[in-house]
């Protein structure tokens, strides 16, 4: 099941069969490649790879939380299963539609692409930490009022990578909003009124 | 039509989506958020060939793996899915298999990397068969047969037969016409991928099943459910909570439902089957596609005399719905012939996806109608406007009102630009979101007026992930700035690009 090229891509797995689960923290290689001709050895290899658990302090929407981690579980699978936060949504789980953004030390990033166990000291914001008690956050408010959502699974992401760029500028161009989504996909097609939340968040913030 | 200055209190007014406030604060509980007390979370192991007997299965290893709660195939879960096949038995897993993604197996476990890591241990043993992929090679007399009727998709009732719609009489039609033109159109299978993934829970409380499906049709997956599991329907509950996208593709019970439940049944614990990415490409129906071969006989002034249609449909490895193609509803041909032949081919299922049959006509015989119109020296949107129908089918009148203002907006507006007046100056793109198929442009299409008064339904779903037959649309689409004032100056320009 989808391993099909094994040594021609890098997966997740195949990453963490690389580093065996030990050396943790390390910053992403593209190393990580499996160079075997032999699927049914492949398989057995990566089968209960990442099983063992490491302790990690996630600082997430300012509480700290002490969760005990697989090393194989990534962020988005932690927030949702472990925190309950689940506003974050997987979409694809390979790091390709958005659902699951959610800003890190400042940078918008794909939770499914990050391991829980690399974000010991680092600062998580998800859609869930916007609001502060019953006010909401401008752009919340700039998504209600310009109709954001639709299905609504793409928002939480729309959101936090719209809040990335607001936070970094202030007042952005149009044009830089709208890179700004570049990595968040909608299916229903409301780009341009996502487009247009942020715009309006910003303009109400200035 | 005139605006009207009445005010009124709500009529007019913005009103924020009801669940606005749910959605943009992450509280919005969608199926996959759900979780039940002690859950087991499951994955599907999927067929690596096109067509194979399977000799054996062998889940020993993978039972052996600690999480491990339960695992159903073929040999101990032959569950049918009625709704996944009208022309032949479909069970939840299949043996034979008959494409890449034909369900084989599902395991359980306490949690989703277990389960994962169990698929790689069940063993299967495939006898290969011979396959086939193009509808075309399918429909040959030698192609290897994927049902026991053949390939050619046909079984009771209304399937008895390929699709053949007629009227008045085609040879007279195109002994009145000044001209015939004869093309043929493609368009290829697209996936709705919506941005959830499918997602199913059940759970069973003293004989009485509880489903959390992500669905369109909470009454159809009910009463599917019942009737495929043999269940009275007060024992049947399904429960759809917030959707992440349906786009028509959802609307009966799925065979993922059912596996959940058969799960939950064997592990007697509550069950969430969660799709991977990569299964809802391969494992669940698209759009299908078709090959459209069309002969159109027109007048010299643009009139039609007579079309006939002959197409192939590729539905894939089971008949889930129609596969018809239905776009040459909005005009008015006297003379009409139409076969349509759905064809079974070792692919993923295609069905309904939202307006079914539309958008690949639409495609089809649109862009052929501009194309004459600029052979015959026309104005396509002239020429568009003097075939069109009034009525669908000659009885439910379409929607004229919002259509001949848009319409009338669109001439003006492009107009304006032609004279450089407008301070646009860029094609003036309306959009038609009209309920299907009461209105001339099925919903899922855009309209686009160009300058050159070249007049584009551009199927959206087509052309946003198909690459083949979006592939003129999307090389304008691409072009430069330039480029595109470079087309827009070209008088009758048939395909012209959409600027959003």
């Amino acid at each position: 099941m989808g391993e099909e090229k094994k040594g021609a891509r890098f997966s997740r797995r195949s990453f963490l069969k690389s580093i065996g689960g030990g050396a943790l923290g390390t910053a992403v290689v593209s190393t990580g490649l499996i160079k075997t001709d032999d699927a049914a050895a492949y398989v057995s290899e990566t089968v209960g790879v990442g099983r063992g658990k490491t302790a990690v302090a996630l600082k997430v929407n300012g509480k700290t939380y002490r969760v005990q981690v697989e090393h194989r579980q990534t962020l988005a699978e932690v927030l949702r299963d472990e925190l309950g936060l689940t506003g974050t949504k997987i979409g694809c789980d390979r790091g390709e539609c958005g659902a699951c953004t959610v800003i890190i030390d400042g940078r918008n990033m794909y939770s499914c692409s990050q391991l829980a166990v690399w974000m010991q000291g680092k600062d998580i914001l998800t859609i869930e930490g916007l609001a502060k008690g019953d006010k909401l956050d401008p752009l919340q408010e700039a998504f209600i009022e310009h109709d954001g959502p639709q299905c609504g699974f793409c928002t939480s992401g729309q959101i936090m990578s719209g809040k990335a760029v607001l936070m970094k500028n202030p007042k952005p161009t149009e044009a830089q909003v709208r890179r700004g989504l570049s990595g968040n996909l909608c299916r229903c097609g409301n780009y341009n009124r996502e487009v247009a939340a942020v715009l309006a968040a910003a303009s109400k913030t200035s | 039509m005139a605006e009207s200055s009445k005010e009124f209190s709500i009529v007019g007014k913005k009103t924020p989506r009801i669940d606005a406030y749910e959605r943009v604060t992450g509280q919005a509980q969608y199926t996959g958020d759900l979780q039940l007390p002690g859950m087991l979370y499951a994955r599907v192991l999927r067929s690596s060939v096109p067509h194979a007997k399977i000799a054996s299965i062998d889940t020993s290893k993978a039972e052996k793996l600690p999480g491990v709660k339960a695992i159903i195939h073929h040999g101990n879960a032959q569950v049918p899915w009625s709704s996944g096949g009208l022309t032949h038995r479909r069970y939840i897993f299949n043996n034979p298999v008959r494409y890449v993604g034909d369900p084989v197996a599902a395991v359980a476990a306490t949690d989703r990397h277990i389960a994962e890591d169990a698929l790689k241990l069940i063993e299967i043993n495939y006898e290969k068969i011979p396959h086939v992929l193009d509808a075309n090679e399918a429909l040959k007399p030698d192609a290897p047969k994927i049902t026991p009727n053949g390939n050619l998709s046909v079984g009771k009732g209304p399937f008895s037969a390929p699709i053949e719609e007629s009227w008045g009489d085609v040879e007279q039609g195109f002994k009145e016409a000044d001209k015939i033109f004869e093309d043929t159109f493609i368009t290829k299978h697209v996936n709705n991928a919506q941005m959830e993934r499918r997602v199913s829970i059940a759970r069973w409380d003293a004989g009485k099943l509880t489903v959390y499906a992500s669905t369109q049709g909470v009454s159809n997956a009910r009463t599917d459910i019942a009737k495929d599991f043999g269940l009275p329907l007060s024992k049947v509950r399904v429960i759809c909570k917030y959707m992440g996208g349906g786009f028509g593709n959802k609307n009966q019970a799925q065979d993922y439902d059912y596996m959940a439940a058969m799960l939950a049944k064997a592990a007697d614990q509550p069950v969430k089957l969660e799709f991977t990415r990569e299964d809802d490409f391969i494992g669940m129906h698209g759009r299908w596609s078709s090959e459209q071969h069309y002969k159109v006989g027109v007048k010299n002034d643009g009139t039609i005399t007579a079309v006939m249609l002959d197409a192939v449909t590729n539905m894939g490895a089971y008949r889930k719905q129609s596969g018809n193609l239905s776009g040459t509803d909005f005009y008015n041909i006297p003379n009409f012939k139409k076969v349509v032949k759905p064809v079974h081919t070792n692919t993923v299922v295609a069905a309904n996806y939202r307006a079914p049959a539309y958008p690949q006509s639409v495609f089809g015989f649109a862009s052929f109608l501009d194309q004459i119109a600029f052979e015959l020296g026309l104005n396509p949107l002239d020429m568009f406007l003097r075939n069109r129908a009034q009525k669908s089918k000659g009885k439910l009148a379409y929607t004229p009102i919002t259509w001949n203002s848009a319409l009338s907006k669109a001439r003006s507006a492009s107009a304006g630009a032609k004279n450089g007046t407008s301070p646009a100056q860029r094609p003036v793109r309306k959009s038609m979101a009209s309920e299907w198929p009461s209105a001339a442009i099925p919903f899922g299409q855009a309209l686009a007026l160009q300058p050159s008064e070249s007049i584009q339904t551009v199927p959206r779903t087509c052309w946003s992930a198909s690459p083949t037959s979006a592939r003129v649309q999307n090389r304008r689409w691409r072009s430069s700035p330039r480029k595109r004032s470079a087309f827009r100056s070209t008088k009758f320009n048939s395909l012209t690009a959409i600027r959003t």
